[in-house]
């Protein structure tokens, strides 16, 4: 059980109410949640993996050209749900 | 503003308002009439009065009111970011109305933010190129202070990005990223993927510990993701 105090804007916090109420779980539990799916993740440690190797290199253009797709990623993303029906 | 949203333009609705969007939002509201009711609206209020219903999407947009012009605003939760969507006369009945126009860019799917607007939101070629220079010259220093004062917490801003604390306590380097980052928006996975190979040299995936609970010895202001791995070898 986590102990955690979580600041976030009242309506975000009211949604993240609702959802751990859904759920059975504690909000910070779920932000929890959020995070280890996060780490878990095949992508995250290929990425983490990737980034040891170049910064271990001394590759610093791999390790911006990286960030940088990693933002087109973000970018891409959020556009497509941003423009879902 | 308020702390927890920021105001953007649309490239889309910089064109419409023939503004230039390489300015910030503090440049351009001395620019046009709507931009200044944009800001003085919703900077306090991510929400308006008045909605418009929209004939393709199901989100809810406001309404934007200043002289003849009208716009519409839509409060994009997902990056904390209140969108000017664009603007336009207000010809009442007349397909060159303002309401119609953009309504009619929503029936195209052309009225919300891009992959172009999203993309300036985020953090730029420089921004990735300062911030992988402070973690290449800085990485190393910094655990090894920590690790030359165990039981000590250090912080460090990386890039001017990402605030990051670590500890060592026996044997265990942990850190603490620090959110919300620096940058408007959301921050890409990949910069916290980055900081912690930097700061994790040699160490493998598999011994590094992700859901090890709070941050030893320090009470928490916000959500952290707090990460626990073997002290690196220099």
């Amino acid at each position: 059980m986590s102990t955690r105090v979580v600041r976030v804007p009242e309506r975000v916090q009211q949604e993240v109410a609702t959802a751990s109420h859904v759920l059975g779980v504690s909000s910070a539990d779920l932000l929890e949640r959020a995070w280890a799916i996060f780490r878990t993740s095949p992508e995250f440690k290929e990425e983490f993996c990737s980034y040891q190797r170049a910064l271990a290199a001394g590759d610093l253009e791999a390790v911006v050209t990286a960030l940088d797709q990693s933002a087109q990623d973000r970018a891409e993303a959020l556009a497509a749900n941003a423009n879902r029906v | 503003m308020a702390a927890d949203h920021e105001l953007r333009l649309t490239l889309r609705a910089c064109e419409e308002l023939d503004v230039d969007c390489a300015q910030s939002i503090d440049d351009l509201v001395d620019e046009h009439q709507l931009i200044r009711a944009f800001v003085d609206m919703r900077t306090q209020q991510v929400t308006g009065q008045e909605t418009t219903q929209l004939p393709r999407s199901s989100y809810v947009v406001f309404n934007l009111h200043a002289g003849r012009w009208r716009g519409l605003t839509w409060w994009d939760e997902a990056t904390g970011v209140v969108w000017l969507l664009g603007g336009g006369f207000h010809r009442s009945g007349d397909r060159s109305d303002a309401y119609a126009v953009l309504k009619g860019r929503d029936v195209a799917g052309e009225l919300f933010p891009t992959k172009e607007d999203y993309r300036r939101l985020g953090p730029s070629t420089p921004t990735a190129e300062s911030f992988t220079k402070d973690l290449d010259e800085s990485a190393r220093s910094f655990v090894e202070e920590a690790i030359d004062e165990p039981g000590t917490e250090v912080r460090r801003c990386f890039g001017d990005v990402l605030d990051v604390r670590i500890k060592v306590t026996e044997d265990r380097l942990w850190i603490g990223l620090l959110l919300p980052p620096r940058l408007s928006g959301a921050l890409p996975n990949g910069y916290h993927a980055a900081v912690l190979a930097a700061l994790l040299p040699g160490i493998d995936m598999d011994e590094v510990n992700f859901a090890s609970g709070v941050f030893p010895g320090a009470p928490h202001a916000t959500f952290e993701p707090v990460v626990r791995a073997p002290v690196p070898v220099f």
